[in-house]
């Protein structure tokens, strides 16, 4: 397979068409907009639809629309965009619409500004939406990986039925790397039995795509139904694909264990191997998927490591499910940059100094 | 959840939260539409939640409930997908004329090849047993009445005359549902928008004007009709505002 140079944005771009993506709904706002540039020139070499939808709201409903016609639909936006998302991520929820979502993370809260962060952890992992749903968050590290998870979140997508983020941060969107281009996959809206618009000559009545349940007891199955759902994912991931839900580097003797996604993971891993040089027995625990947390890898070190440190590009958001995952059996710690800011390894370390210090 | 079959029962349920005869009408004219064109083989509504009434008919089309606002978004969305369906919403006016507002106004500027039904109580997004803004509420037989003039924030917009003045739409009428001649004007209507998209000529928009009763009570008389619809058909009119391709003309 050939290695080619692109830049994050583009990447997703590209993995969506190799994945049978052929609709795009999206609005532009920075730093995601390469990727409406680019699906907006590559979807129709491959007779896809790209449309720039009036806002973020109209897009998201397109992507419902267009899922629940049984589309391979993707939809993208930076984190301003994204909370206008939430309601239709809700909706599909409820729907069980598969869709992939992309939130290519800048500062905020409001409208912040157009630097790289990774504040939209809570909004993406807890879901920022109403009502009790779930939805499987992948959180790429390189180029390479925004590829690899864009494929996967649309087959996840549709084995579940169900709405799958992509959680990226600013960096990663807009630096260039070379990349491996998987081999393209077909896929067909009539595969789907459950879709509108299909099998209309099989049927005695109509399909129907709906997150309504006027009777509460109706709902209240329903809802355990997805509270099921959402079990089968967690235990599939846990059980079948943990290579796919966190990496780890150096954690076997780690004395302290670094944690953190996206780009901060690739800081993180200079962090560790300053440290070691330096005698302190640093580890790197990675998770690559937010939903479903890799819990048990976190439960494991537990064991082994004396402390943790989260490390993230906001004021602390990851570093409460780390705490949730370790419950108490030994210390966590944070250390974060906000507002657009990306720590660089020399904090980062003189952090871990500290801390190794304290032991 | 996207059912594959038999859906009659989760449509009974919601048909029950639906307290106007006016929608009965409506949605027979869309399937006696859709059946007149053979379109059953090709047919998905867009609705809202309460809408959704197409219960002891004998043809049930692919439905899609979007969430208050949304129809014309979603209903892109399929028909961009289903190229070769004929897709329509349903929507009323607190659904489209205040949510949705941008919405219906971009999916008309697009020329999205759809139909939009447009059920204009002229209440401004007030539904169910919700009051228009300035009334009391009370128990007895009545309809909610238009509430322009009512307050400075309650002011039904006249969707059909907005939406004429964009290029792409191809037609864009209004009719009642008040007396027979206007019925047939109105199945008419109907069917030319049905028709106009299944031909791929564009967006078709048709407003109903339709009165909603209070506090769910269907006991409303007929000096209350009569009333309601001098009153909201001096403000909306019927008339075709736009007519591309002559399809109103005998």
């Amino acid at each position: 397979m050939t290695k080619v140079l692109m830049k994050g944005n583009e990447a997703i771009g590209e993995a969506a068409i190799l994945a049978g993506c052929r609709h795009y709904f999206g609005h532009p706002m920075p730093p995601q907009s390469e990727l409406l540039a680019y699906l907006a020139k590559r979807l129709p070499e491959v007779n896809g639809v790209f449309l720039q939808a009036e806002n973020e709201t109209a897009a998201i409903h397109m992507t419902y629309g267009a899922g629940s016609a049984g589309a391979r639909v993707m939809t993208s936006s930076s984190s301003p965009g994204m909370s206008l998302f939430q309601e239709g991520i809700s909706h599909m929820a409820g729907a069980e619409i598969p869709c992939v979502i992309a939130d290519i993370m800048r500062g905020g809260p409001g409208l912040g500004n157009v630097s790289a962060a990774q504040a939209d952890y809570w909004q993406a992992v807890k879901c920022g939406g109403h009502g009790d749903y779930r939805t499987i968050v992948f959180a790429p590290a390189s180029v390479q990986e925004m590829i690899d998870m864009t494929i996967s979140a649309f087959d996840y997508a549709d084995r579940y039925r169900n709405p799958v983020v992509i959680l990226a941060d600013g960096v990663l969107a807009q630096m260039m790397e070379p990349v491996t281009l998987p081999a393209p996959t077909d896929h067909t809206p009539d595969s789907k039995k459950w879709a509108l618009g299909n099998n209309f000559k099989e049927k005695k009545s109509g399909n129907y795509s709906t997150s309504i349940f006027k009777a509460k007891e109706e709902l209240e199955e329903h809802n355990w139904g997805l509270y099921q759902k959402y079990q089968v994912i967690s235990d599939h991931f846990r059980k079948d694909k943990p290579e796919l839900t966190y990496e780890e580097y150096l954690c076997e003797d780690a004395d302290i264990i670094l944690t953190g996604y996206g780009i901060i993971a690739r800081v993180l891993q200079t962090v560790v191997e300053k440290c070691r040089k330096r005698g302190i027995k640093a580890g790197l625990l990675r998770p690559k998927t937010l939903w479903p947390f890799p819990v048990e890898a976190f439960q494991q070190y537990a064991e082994t490591a004396s402390m943790f440190l989260a490390v993230e590009m906001s004021c602390g958001q990851m570093v409460e499910d780390v705490k949730l995952a370790l419950n108490g059996k030994k210390p966590v710690y944070f250390f974060g940059r906000a507002g657009g800011s990306v720590p660089s390894d020399f904090e980062i370390f003189n952090e871990v100094d500290k801390l190794a210090g304290r032991n | 959840m996207a059912y594959e079959k038999d859906n009659s029962k989760i449509l009974s349920e919601t048909a029950l939260h639906c307290q106007n005869n006016d929608y009965k009408i409506i949605h027979g004219i869309i399937v006696d539409t859709i059946e007149k064109l053979k379109l059953e083989s090709s047919t998905i509504g867009v609705v809202s939640a309460g809408f959704s009434v197409f219960i002891k008919e004998p043809y049930l089309p692919d439905l899609s409930v979007a969430p208050q606002g949304r129809a014309p978004a979603v209903a892109t969305g399929i028909k961009r997908v289903r190229p070769n369906c004929v897709v329509f919403t349903c929507q009323e006016d607190g659904d489209l004329a205040s949510s949705g507002l941008s919405e219906i106004i971009h999916a008309a500027n697009r020329g999205e090849n759809i139909t939009a039904i447009f059920i204009n109580h002229a209440t401004y997004s007030t539904a169910d047993d919700q009051i228009p803004l300035g009334e009391s509420p009370d128990e007895k037989p009545r309809l909610l009445t238009c509430s322009f003039g009512a307050a400075d924030a309650a002011n039904p917009p006249k969707i059909p005359e907005i939406l004429a003045t964009l290029d792409k739409p191809v037609y864009i009428t209004r009719v009642a549902l008040n007396i027979e001649d206007n019925v047939e004007q109105a199945k008419k209507a109907i069917y030319n928008a049905f028709k106009l998209q299944s031909e791929n000529k564009g967006f078709s928009f048709v407003e109903v004007i339709s009165p909603r009763a209070a506090n769910d009570n269907d006991a409303i008389i007929e000096e209350q009709l009569q009333e309601y619809h001098k009153k909201v058909l001096e403000k909306f009119p019927v008339k075709t505002f736009k007519d591309t391709y002559n399809v109103d003309k005998p």
